[in-house]
């Protein structure tokens, strides 16, 4: 019998990962999993998440594993109170400084395992990255390519016309 | 260093020192091309941009086609941003709509762009998730444009009710009101 505070967590390319069930819960998807299979000494298998994402989410989830606390009631204040009033902390800044890739995995991570603080922080993060730049500033920072139309962009160009003539 | 997984496509449009000389994005971009079937790229084409590696791939004859802009959104559902689901994309353009209401200063942008509505504009994958989001148009802070407040009404059209909170100082204001009364219905 293995010890029961702990589980093993099984990622895409079959890597393993013994964890403590308390920062595990900070996953809600993982949360109820847990529920559901009782005291058990079976892996969990992840199978959408790769062992460089899982490693950051486990990374992140020890960081904030005092957090949940905090954040485990209702969310009286709703979705967009939420996101203004958290703030993104430098550990958490550091932690999502890695390449685009990883960092958009990661989030996308989040959100399937519902780890509602790792994805708010993720957006945040992105959405700093993205604030005050112009369309196309935007584009090159995510290899983004116009694919708007010459018409598309005929009608772009009208409905922002009343901004130039300020 | 590159992966080696995708040099087998590359190895016969480029020599092994020209593939190690892109930056890392470059590699990418091509390897993400050839893979999907795109032509070689010319090295002396390329300066390494997405647009550039794009451009000289897909659209060497310098003319617009319908698949042309079919292939640049194929592009843009690849690129790692794109790879985030809309609910996602959707709560980060709400984050910088609350970062930037409120803020006179980020509030215009480079380029005369309303901030956060600049978004719409950066590709059709943005543009379908803001302008079919109820949850982004449903609350607008007007500063003192009527133009802006027309803006927000016609692109708020798919959402079943909308909330604008006018300043009363605001020069328009009855101009501004006489806009909102023809959508009163949603109001």
């Amino acid at each position: 019998m293995g010890d029961s505070n702990r589980l093993t967590l099984v990622a895409s390319d079959g890597g393993k990962f013994v964890v403590d069930k308390e920062v595990v819960q900070m996953s809600v998807l993982l949360k109820n999993m847990i529920e559901d299979l009782g005291e058990t000494d079976e892996s969990i298998p992840i199978p959408n998440v790769t062992s460089p994402v899982l490693t950051k989410v486990i990374e992140f989830c020890e960081n904030h594993r005092t957090d949940a606390a905090r954040t485990d009631g209702p969310n009286v204040d709703g979705d967009d109170a939420r996101m203004r009033t958290a703030v993104v902390s430098d550990w958490d800044r550091q932690f999502f400084d890695v390449d685009q890739d990883l960092m958009f995995e990661i989030i996308v991570a989040a959100n399937y395992l519902d780890i509602k603080s790792l994805v708010d922080v993720g957006c945040k993060v992105v959405a700093d990255m993205i604030k005050g730049k112009s369309p196309q500033e935007i584009r090159d920072l995510f290899d983004i390519v116009n694919d708007f139309s010459p018409e598309e962009e005929a009608a772009l160009r009208k409905e922002n016309e009343w901004a130039n003539d300020r | 260093m590159h992966p080696p997984c995708d040099h087998h496509v590359l190895r016969f449009a480029h020599t092994p020192a020209y593939l190690g000389s892109l930056s890392e994005d470059a590699y990418a971009h091509l390897s993400r091309l050839s893979m999907a079937g795109y032509p070689p790229i010319s090295p002396f084409e390329q300066d390494g941009s997405a647009e550039a590696i794009w451009r000289s791939a897909v659209f060497p004859s310098k003319q617009i086609t319908i698949q042309d802009q079919l292939s640049r959104s194929s592009w843009n559902g690849g690129v790692p941003v794109n790879r985030l689901p809309p609910e996602i994309l959707l709560e980060i353009f709400q984050a910088l709509k609350t970062m930037t209401e409120d803020d006179s200063e980020m509030w215009m942008i480079p380029g005369n762009y309303v901030s956060w509505t600049a978004f719409s504009h950066v590709c059709r994958t943005w543009r379908d998730v803001i302008c079919n989001s109820a949850q982004l148009w449903r609350d607008i802070h007007v500063k003192d444009q009527l133009q802006w407040v027309e803006l927000c009404l016609s692109s708020s059209f798919s959402t079943a009710d909308a909330s604008f909170t006018v300043p009363h100082h605001a020069k328009d204001a009855p101009e501004m009101d006489a806009s909102a009364t023809r959508d009163c219905d949603r109001m």
